[in-house]
């Protein structure tokens, strides 16, 4: 086996043991970007140096006979909207052109101070603002798994470069389902905590009230020792929590006999395809001879989740996206007086999307039209809260698809706004109630006139707030019954990808 | 829902050229077409979810300056500093900084 094929609490038992050194797990995760990443897309930038300097860190703490942390020379990319210290952070935007971070995300600082080598940032759509990475301003990042689709987004850089062996563990961020969808396009484990958990210290804001960092990875087990290594309280963050770290990765093993799992019916109301259907029913029959109990059930706000998310998000991306002025940091376009300094900057900066949200949400938001659109979504808000509430007083978790259909193929989006907003449907009201949500592979779909073709599939597992132990438990029974097919098929994708074609920069 | 995106995008501060205009009218027309299924919902009385955690969960730290990165650190950052401040167009279109 190779070593960018070990997982990541493989790595960190080898790595302590001396059996190899974080410096040779870097050096061959770097081999394999420098292979396979022309066809795939996935990094914006690659932190050679400044990984080498870590990883060497990594093996002298281990010779000095100190404790190298629980995630010792673990690979780690990091989606480019998480600051870190001296490298630059572009958002995938033209608006900050030349922006250096000052200082470290929490989240990202933690992963270091447990042993994690960071090699890289990772590409996404704009500002977040995207379910494919095909608006980053940069690149557009295909996916492992046939490199003529999009690896879905925000988060899809980080996605595409866990699926594909270049990085071990990736962070992202999960604003309306931006780790949960691209985990599921890309076969891998795709983690949102709950508001709260993961300081978002240093994460580029986007919605504040809905944004929450999580991991990549190819395995639960990873997922839940990236999430140990970088959860907890912070006091710069006002609305991180401080109920105590779970070691997670510990406690996955639990049996899930009699565990009561509840189906909302409004989430496989939205025209979700016969192949994912197929794997989700599929998956549940395997959980019931798990002994999990399995029932239809309603929460029947959740049928206004998309446009209450369509309200409230670009309401709130209209108001953090303002200090974006050519002022501070970034491009500047400097006009006759300071106001065209700011349109020209912005109007030039921002990329189309981006555009569309922050007019949405002005629009959402101005004194005209406050009350009929932000202040009521802002109260469906508390019915779909209520609803979850509800449906958590008869159930442990909550089980859906995590996305309608498998990953579509590049350029293949709709032209209308609002279509391409429903890859979303699945995910965005479990952000606006601030619960966790893990998406795990439960199989794989036929591509409709594919030839027989499969992309993998996405099961989401949603849980009360704080309880990632039962959701990860849960996510790890899963995983149980695709593991043979699942890494035998991934096995054969990355052998693949040596002959895929090089991708081209954006425009 | 007509929206006036001419006032909208003054408020957005955006610089957006007519044919950018014209195109954002129409999909703000699409995106708030589907909206509007939000005004049949009955929301009396029910009071409205600004945030994802109670407000009383939400910790503020005393308002004391911590030793953290200088100013010359953000400064360097500045597309136009100068002498410890941020230069900007005047307020006036008279050319000066």
């Amino acid at each position: 086996m190779e070593l960018w094929e070990l997982s990541a609490w493989e790595i960190s038992e080898k790595v302590k043991a001396k059996e190899v050194s974080a410096q040779e797990v870097l050096e061959a995760h770097l081999s394999r970007i420098a292979e396979v990443d022309p066809s795939i897309c996935s990094f914006l930038s690659v932190l050679e140096a400044e990984a080498r300097i870590a990883a060497s860190r990594v093996d002298a703490k281990i010779a000095g006979g100190e404790d190298p942390g629980i995630l010792a020379g673990v690979p780690c990319a990091l989606k480019d909207n998480l600051n870190l210290r001296g490298t630059a952070c572009t958002c995938a935007s033209k608006i900050l052109d030349g922006y250096i971070s000052p200082y470290t995300a929490t989240a990202v600082a933690r992963l270091i101070e447990q042993g994690a080598v960071i090699t890289g940032k990772t590409n996404m759509d704009e500002f977040a603002m995207g379910s494919s990475t095909e608006r980053s301003a940069f690149m557009v990042t295909r996916n492992p798994w046939d490199t003529d689709r999009a690896p879905g987004g925000s988060s899809g850089g980080s996605a595409a470069a866990v699926a594909a062996g270049l990085s071990t563990v990736a962070l992202g961020s999960d604003t309306g389902g931006s780790i949960r969808q691209p985990a599921a396009f890309t076969g891998i484990v795709g983690l949102k905590p709950t508001y709260g958990r993961v300081s978002r210290y240093g994460l580029v804001a986007f919605a504040s009230s809905l944004d929450q960092i999580g991991p990549f990875a190819r395995d639960v087990r990873d997922a839940a020792l990236v999430l140990e290594a970088m959860a907890g309280f912070d006091p710069a963050d006002a609305t991180s929590s401080d109920r105590p770290v779970v070691p997670w990765s510990k406690r996955l093993e639990r049996p899930v006999k009699g565990l009561r799992a509840g189906v909302p019916k409004e989430l496989l109301g939205f025209g979700v395809s016969e192949g994912v259907k197929s794997a989700f029913y599929s998956a549940l029959e395997r959980l019931a001879g798990m002994g999990v109990i399995v029932e239809e059930t309603s929460l029947p706000s959740l049928a206004y989740a998309l446009d209450v998310y369509y309200v409230i998000a670009p309401a709130e991306a209209s108001s953090n996206l303002s200090r974006f002025d050519g002022v501070r940091y970034g491009l500047s376009k400097r006009g006759k007086g300071y106001l065209d300094m700011y349109r020209e900057t912005r109007g030039e900066g921002f990329g189309p999307e981006v555009r569309r949200r922050i007019m949405l949400g002005t629009f959402a938001l101005s004194a005209d039209q406050y009350e009929a659109y932000y202040l009521r979504a802002a109260k469906i808000r508390t019915l779909i809260r209520r609803d979850f509430e509800r449906a958590f007083q008869s159930y442990d978790v909550l089980l859906s698809p995590t996305t309608p259909t498998v990953a579509f193929k590049i350029g293949e989006e709709s032209e209308d706004p609002m279509t391409r907003y429903m890859a979303d449907v699945m995910t965005v009201s479990i952000n606006l109630a601030g619960l966790p949500a893990v998406s795990v592979p439960c199989g794989f779909a036929e591509i409709p006139d594919g030839a027989g073709k499969e992309m993998p599939c996405g099961l989401q597992i949603i849980g009360k707030p704080f309880d990632e132990e039962t959701v990860l438990a849960a996510a790890y029974a899963v995983e149980s019954f695709v593991k043979e097919e699942l890494e035998e098929k991934s096995a054969q994708m990355r052998r693949n990808l040596l002959l895929a074609e090089e991708c081209e920069p954006v425009d | 829902m007509k929206v006036d995106v001419r006032h909208v995008a003054d408020l957005a501060k955006l610089k957006l050229t007519e044919d950018e205009l014209l195109a954002m009218e129409k999909d703000l027309e699409v995106i708030l077409a589907h909206v509007e299924r939000l005004a049949s919902v009955q929301v009396e009385g029910v009071e409205p979810t600004f945030g994802s955690r109670e407000p009383e969960k939400v910790r503020l730290e005393p308002d004391e300056p911590k030793p953290g990165a200088s100013p010359g650190c953000f400064l360097q950052l500045a597309p136009s500093a100068k002498d410890g401040y941020y230069v900007v167009p005047a307020r006036e279109s008279e050319g000066r900084e």
